[in-house]
């Protein structure tokens, strides 16, 4: 009888772990239903609240239109990535080195390209990533060095697997992170560039944030392992009261759906009414939010 | 009595297991929807995958949509039948597209003008699915 208390005991054990592996990390964040409700039963949400943030590609397409010109200066130096020990670090810097790398990809700087898949992979195999930006990975991206489309895709795909590895490994702190490193990192092209130029685009780019840094101080409360994110979050919060200043319009208009090609195309209006002294503050902001990641 | 234990002990471990792979399944399926007929990927993803476990209820997020791009949802919950519903609304509430009215389609593009934010709400079509993994994937083009 001890012995099947004992074999029950350890599957029991075995099976709750695996299945807290699929499970949020926050089981406070489950929601549940009032039972008396026969239309509704216990309900789940797998991946807790589900959060989304831009990709940094997306600005990254947009800095290369406004400037033709390769800026390296604004690269983040890789010297120092063997002295990022912990993993909060090298979480948010996978997401900046990330950036930067697709970046250096549109700009097919084979020097630079290298040099920050170098920095990608050791930071990604420190994280335990292995399986995202493996040598399949490298090899396919050395094999479309010269074509700049490509590579997009290659980066891209390899950040969505490690996105799903950390998701599915409850880690979703270092996916978070991660996110908010490259977010940051895009966010420093375009105000410098916005500033240099005087650019209306990256401007209202740049504009267009406060819903992103919202739902970025969210998902990195929610997950805040040991408030190893506080200091990170008041900076986030600081930015935002600045962003806070940006005055957006938006019109409503019915948008057009081409259902033979399963296409719609929103017709809306909206104007942004950001001023000088605004972008400069968000600029000065994101300078420093950028030092506290890399330094 | 102690091998119907094991049993069911060893039953309920390998449903909890397949469930994970079911997800992961479901996942890889819909990164196809990316791909044109000639099997040539013509989205970039935005680099996360959104998964949820739906049972009657709705998971909701916001999102930006940047100008300029043309953007391709994604979503799937099995290949056997078209069990995802998505709406999108702009922040006012508005409808700007369900693909209810579109058969359940499993991919839609959008093409963006100008920025916006938008609301997703998804949701299993209950009259084909009532419980299991939802996966949505957001791919962009220029």
């Amino acid at each position: 009888m001890k012995k099947i208390t004992y074999y029950a005991f350890t599957f029991c054990f075995l099976l709750f772990g695996i299945l807290s592996c699929n499970s949020d990390e926050d089981s406070k964040n489950l929601i549940t239903v009032d039972q008396e409700d026969v239309n509704q039963s216990l309900n789940t949400k797998f991946d807790g609240k589900i959060f989304s943030i831009p990709s940094p590609i997306l600005t990254m397409l947009l800095v290369k239109k406004v400037s033709k010109d390769f800026h390296p200066e604004y690269l983040a130096p890789t010297s120092n990535v063997d002295n990022y020990q912990s993993e909060f670090k090298r979480a948010l810097l996978v997401g900046v080195y990330g950036a930067d790398l697709g970046y250096t990809s549109m700009y097919r700087d084979k020097n630079k390209i290298m040099e920050y898949l170098v920095t990608v992979e050791k930071l990604t195999n420190s994280l335990g990533l292995e399986s995202s930006f493996d040598k399949n990975f490298l090899e396919r991206y050395q094999n479309n060095i010269d074509n700049s489309d490509s590579m997009m895709y290659i980066v891209a795909d390899a950040f969505k697997n490690a996105d799903l590895f950390l998701k599915s490994g409850d880690r979703k702190s270092v996916s978070a992170l991660m996110l908010a490193g490259g977010w940051t990192e895009s966010m420093h092209f375009a105000s410098e560039l916005a500033i240099k130029h005087k650019n209306k685009e990256l401007t209202e780019r740049i504009g267009d944030q406060n819903q992103t840094l919202e739902t970025m101080i969210s998902l990195l409360e929610v997950n805040n392992k040991q408030n190893s994110n506080d200091e990170l979050i008041v900076l986030f919060k600081d930015l935002k009261e600045s962003f806070d200043k940006i005055t957006i319009n938006y019109e409503f208009n019915e948008p057009e759906t081409d259902a033979a090609n399963k296409i719609t195309t929103l017709t809306h209006k909206v104007n942004f009414d950001i001023d000088e002294d605004t972008l400069l503050e968000i600029h000065s902001k994101i300078k420093f939010l950028r030092q506290f990641i890399i330094e | 009595m102690k091998t119907n234990f094991l049993f069911v002990l060893l039953f309920l471990l390998t449903n909890a297991i397949s469930f994970g792979q079911n997800c992961e399944e479901i996942v890889r399926n819909c990164e196809k929807l990316f791909l044109n007929e000639k099997g040539k990927q013509v989205f970039i993803s935005d680099g996360q995958v959104y998964t949820a476990f739906l049972d009657r209820q709705e998971a909701e997020f916001s999102l930006t949509f940047y100008g300029g791009t043309t953007y391709r949802i994604a979503v799937s919950a099995g290949d056997k039948d078209d069990y995802v519903l998505f709406t999108l609304r702009d922040e006012l509430g508005n409808v700007l597209f369900s693909n209810k009215n579109h058969k359940n389609a499993r991919y839609w593009d959008f093409k963006i003008p100008q920025t916006i934010r938008v609301k997703i709400e998804t949701e299993l079509d209950t009259e084909r699915k009532v419980t299991g993994c939802a996966v949505m994937l957001i791919g962009f083009k220029q």
